[in-house]
């Protein structure tokens, strides 16, 4: 909750700081300071504090913490990379920012409720401002389609969301996810059928927030469409948020029925990771192939939903947020190759090697570990995941498998762009002109990666 | 009496929701979307909850339809729009909708609604009580709420302002 009010508080002052000044570096170091101090309440809070608790409604128990404090890692590099992006539109520039911290806000909200309503509220504080943020480039007409889009099919998901909530709220007669558990188990058979036709509500709202097939239509439009920070935003911690929350409630409340949404959730799994690989490799763009990309980790994460009696909340946390840092490290890299945010194909990473070879090197971590190749954080991810959801669901598990050799061909397309385009012998190579906060954030994404490998059992053995 | 004009409020809201879906004209779709807000009010008022009636009309049928007018008037979109789907969009759409349909009424039909809990006396959406639970059990959220509240504001604003630099894209793009 510390978290959440300095977030809130620094989200105001960005607001005003961005109306009293033109210097971008001002809200941005702003920003910065209010999330390093929001990280550091969130590490007091887990070490020594009394998690903050309202009886019914919010929590923050472990579980919170853990998740806020990786959402909070994941915006802390985003802001210090936004440095070239929004070029043309830098008066507003105190605006996103706030815009951002208070979507952060929303994100903590997913972490810690203990009421639909509360995740209810999370979901549109989350969603609200990323509907605005899609459409920040006024004059560029794919970033006001990416804004409609989004925001009319976010709308219809949040249409089921509440109605299946309603239904839930009719049979149970609770919004507490612990009461709604209890309910579950002394009522047994006697549950009235409409609960089950809630259950399924709420699974194709939050389905759609995490970008599962077949509510995942919006999410390459907007990816692509979106301005780019706004695009990382979204696909490293509005992803993480939604599984947040997807995972918390399903958990916590309907892992007893999994008989009845299990299946639904198995064919949406495996659609997500097939149609998201096989879909990948046909994308020359690298922003719909990161959007695709998404789409396929969240079949994968799916599988930690599968699971959720097992109480894999530690895996979700290492997968996301090695799934996270190497997306913002592959993100940074590309911002700091294009120069502005029309979409550019993979090309763009053409001998990257020799003209940046510590940001082709990252680069290369970044995609190895999206691939899930063994020395990096997203083999270590990907492998716990896998390995707790064998047990239960083994034919799944294989494709997941399968679906990840598939995605090697796209990951290893770039790292071939990079390393051994051919070129022609004795043509001079420019050296990119990588800017200080670019350099900081892909030094910082590849010591992340690696370092997670040195020690993934530490993250898991953590109290989720 | 109750049941009657229950089932005379559901009747009219339900035939007004599909008259906004199934009018070609804009203006009219509103018009039937406003009704639909008023039988709902009703519903509250039968609930015994004047203040969410009194709420809904003002910010529903009140602002919110108002400014629906006004941006359709504005931009002079009473004309009947053109039919863009296609028949396959259409055929899907309707199926996809009527199996939502045939589920709920399956699901709908032998069920047996119980009260809830505390709902008996009919007092409890009396604005009293409604403030009471409002800043006692339910004051996170209604806080909370705030933030997403300013979040939608900044959010508009910065939609909607024209950028400094181009002075030259001002409305007439409308």
């Amino acid at each position: 909750m510390k978290a959440l009010l300095i977030i809130f508080v620094t989200g105001l002052l960005a607001l005003f700081f961005g109306l009293r000044t033109d210097k971008r570096w001002v809200v941005q170091a702003l920003t910065v300071a209010g999330l390093i101090a929001a990280l550091g309440a969130t590490y007091y809070d887990w070490a020594w504090g009394t998690p903050f608790e309202m009886a019914g409604m919010i929590h923050f128990d472990h579980y919170a913490l853990a998740f806020s404090g990786i959402s909070i890692c994941a915006t802390l590099l985003i802001a210090l990379m936004s440095d070239r992006s929004y070029q043309g539109s830098e008066e507003n520039y105190g605006d996103y920012f706030a815009l951002i911290l208070f979507s952060l806000c929303g994100a903590f909200c997913l972490f810690s409720f203990e009421s639909l309503i509360m995740m209810f509220l999370g979901i549109e504080i989350l969603s609200i401002p990323m509907y605005a943020l899609a459409g920040a480039q006024k004059d560029r007409l794919a970033s006001n389609e990416a804004a409609l889009k989004y925001f009319l099919m976010g709308a219809f998901a949040t249409g089921f969301l509440l109605f299946g909530i309603a239904l839930v709220y009719g049979a149970t007669a609770s919004f507490n996810i612990t009461e709604i558990s209890t309910a579950i188990q002394s009522k047994g058979a006697l549950m009235p059928a409409f609960f089950y036709v809630g259950v399924i509500l709420i699974l194709v709202g939050l389905s759609f927030k995490v970008g599962a097939v077949p509510f995942h239509y919006w999410s390459p439009d907007v990816y692509e469409g979106s301005p780019n920070l706004v695009t990382v935003f979204m696909s490293a911690v509005v992803k993480i948020a939604a599984f947040g929350a997807f995972f918390r409630l399903f958990a916590g409340s309907f892992s007893g029925i999994i008989g009845q949404w299990g299946p639904t959730l198995s064919v949406i799994a495996l659609l997500t990771m097939t149609l998201g690989n096989v879909t990948a490799v046909m994308q020359t763009n690298f922003k719909r192939l990161m959007a695709y990309s998404s789409i396929a980790h969240a079949g994968y994460l799916l599988l930690g939903i599968l699971s959720s009696e097992r109480g894999v909340g530690g895996v979700m946390l290492v997968y996301l947020l090695s799934y996270a840092v190497a997306t913002i490290s592959a993100f940074a890299v590309y911002m700091a190759l294009s120069k502005d945010n029309e979409g550019a194909g993979i090309q763009i990473f053409r001998v990257l090697s020799r003209r940046d070879g510590w940001s082709a090197a990252a680069m290369a971590v970044a995609m190895l570990s999206l691939a899930g190749i063994p020395p990096t954080a997203g083999f270590f991810g990907k492998y716990f995941l896998f390995a707790e959801a064998f047990p239960d669901y083994p034919l799944l598990v294989l494709a997941a498998v399968l679906n990840s050799a598939v995605s090697v061909y796209y990951y290893f397309r770039v790292i071939i762009e990079m390393y051994f385009a051919p070129v022609a012998e004795g043509t001079a190579v420019a050296k990119t002109d990588f800017g200080r906060n670019y350099r900081i954030v892909i030094i910082a994404g590849l010591i992340l990666l690696l370092g997670m490998s040195l020690a993934p059992g530490w993250l898991l053995g953590l109290p989720v | 009496m109750v049941a009657f004009l229950f089932y005379l409020l559901s009747a009219v809201s339900v035939l007004c929701a599909l008259l906004v879906l199934l009018m070609r004209n804009p203006v009219h779709s509103v018009l039937s979307l406003i009704i639909a807000f008023f039988a709902i009010a009703g519903h509250y008022v039968l609930l015994n909850a004047q203040f969410l009636a009194i709420v809904h009309v003002i910010v529903y049928a009140g602002a919110i339809m108002v400014l629906f007018l006004f941006v359709l008037m504005i931009l002079n979109l009473n004309k009947a729009a053109p039919p863009y789907q296609t028949t396959l969009v259409k055929v899907m759409g309707a199926i996809a909708g009527g199996l939502l349909l045939v589920t709920m009424v399956a699901s709908l039909k032998h069920s047996a609604i119980q009260p809830v809990a505390g709902a008996e006396d009919g007092q409890i959406g009396l604005v009293k009580n409604l403030g009471k639970a409002l800043f006692t059990e339910y004051v996170v959220p209604f806080e909370i709420s705030s933030i997403l509240f300013l979040a939608a504001m900044v959010g508009a604003v910065t939609l909607g302002m024209r950028n400094k630099k181009d002075n030259s894209s001002a409305i007439t793009h409308l």
